[in-house]
């Protein structure tokens, strides 16, 4: 049965250059803010739908 | 696509994103899937030296732009729902009385859950073995996981839904 996906490996340059263009469309901050803030645990991930995304994205930039 | 290290390094967060940020988008329907995972050693016997832990899942469909389930579990941060749930989108009476969108405690729910309930709900099957290669996929997960249970998620089956 053939059940193999292709599993690329984005590079953290590149993930925060997409996690830039989420940050500013989403919440109108830098891709730093952003993490800054996630770090200071001021997100709380049940209240937005697209802030939870931005969080479960965010390993990409570090 | 995972994070930078995602496939082999220890000792770090990581993420997983179904085509990145995109998702996946079909016949109407669109679905989101993401995980943070951590790379750990185990010296269980049959479980190591390394496997993966899951450390936060949330998948999203919906049809037409609307939101149809989300399944969450988002234990670290300011959150006081820390355990899995469901986010189910309920329509108040007639369609033009709005929506609720019901929180709701759920068991784990794994990937693999998360598309059977898409394809129930309607999501356009792209084989038709779909329920065999779930199953098998996630039996693996079953059988290493060390909580959530050994039994797998609820199945939703609803009567008289179209099949692909």
């Amino acid at each position: 049965m053939d059940m193999l996906a292709e599993v690329e490996e984005m590079s953290t340059a590149e993930g925060r250059r997409m996690l830039q263009g989420l940050t500013r469309d989403t919440l109108g901050i830098s891709v730093d803010d952003f993490l800054s803030r996630l770090d200071a645990g001021e997100y709380d991930t049940a209240e937005q739908e697209d802030v939870l995304r931005l969080v479960m994205l965010a390993p990409f930039a570090r | 696509m995972t994070s930078h290290g995602g496939k082999n390094r220890q000792g770090k967060i990581h993420s997983w994103s179904l085509n990145g940020p995109a998702g996946l988008s079909r016949g109407g329907w669109h679905f989101e899937a993401q995980m943070h995972y951590e790379i750990i050693t185990d010296d269980r016997q049959g479980y190591g030296p390394y496997r993966v832990t899951t450390r936060a899942y949330r998948y999203r469909f919906a049809n037409l732009g609307q939101d149809v389930a989300r399944f969450h579990w988002h234990p670290s941060g300011r959150s006081t729902h820390t355990e899995p749930h469901l986010h189910l989108t309920l329509v108040r009476g007639g369609s033009s009385e709005g929506t609720w969108d019901a929180h709701l405690p759920s068991p784990r729910f794994t990937f693999e859950s998360a598309i059977s309930w898409a394809i129930e709900l309607g999501w356009p099957a792209a084989r038709p073995d779909h329920e065999d290669v779930l199953n098998d996929c996630q039996q693996l997960h079953l059988q290493h996981r060390s909580w959530g249970g050994p039994g797998p998620p609820p199945r939703l089956v609803l009567p008289g839904t179209p099949r692909p």
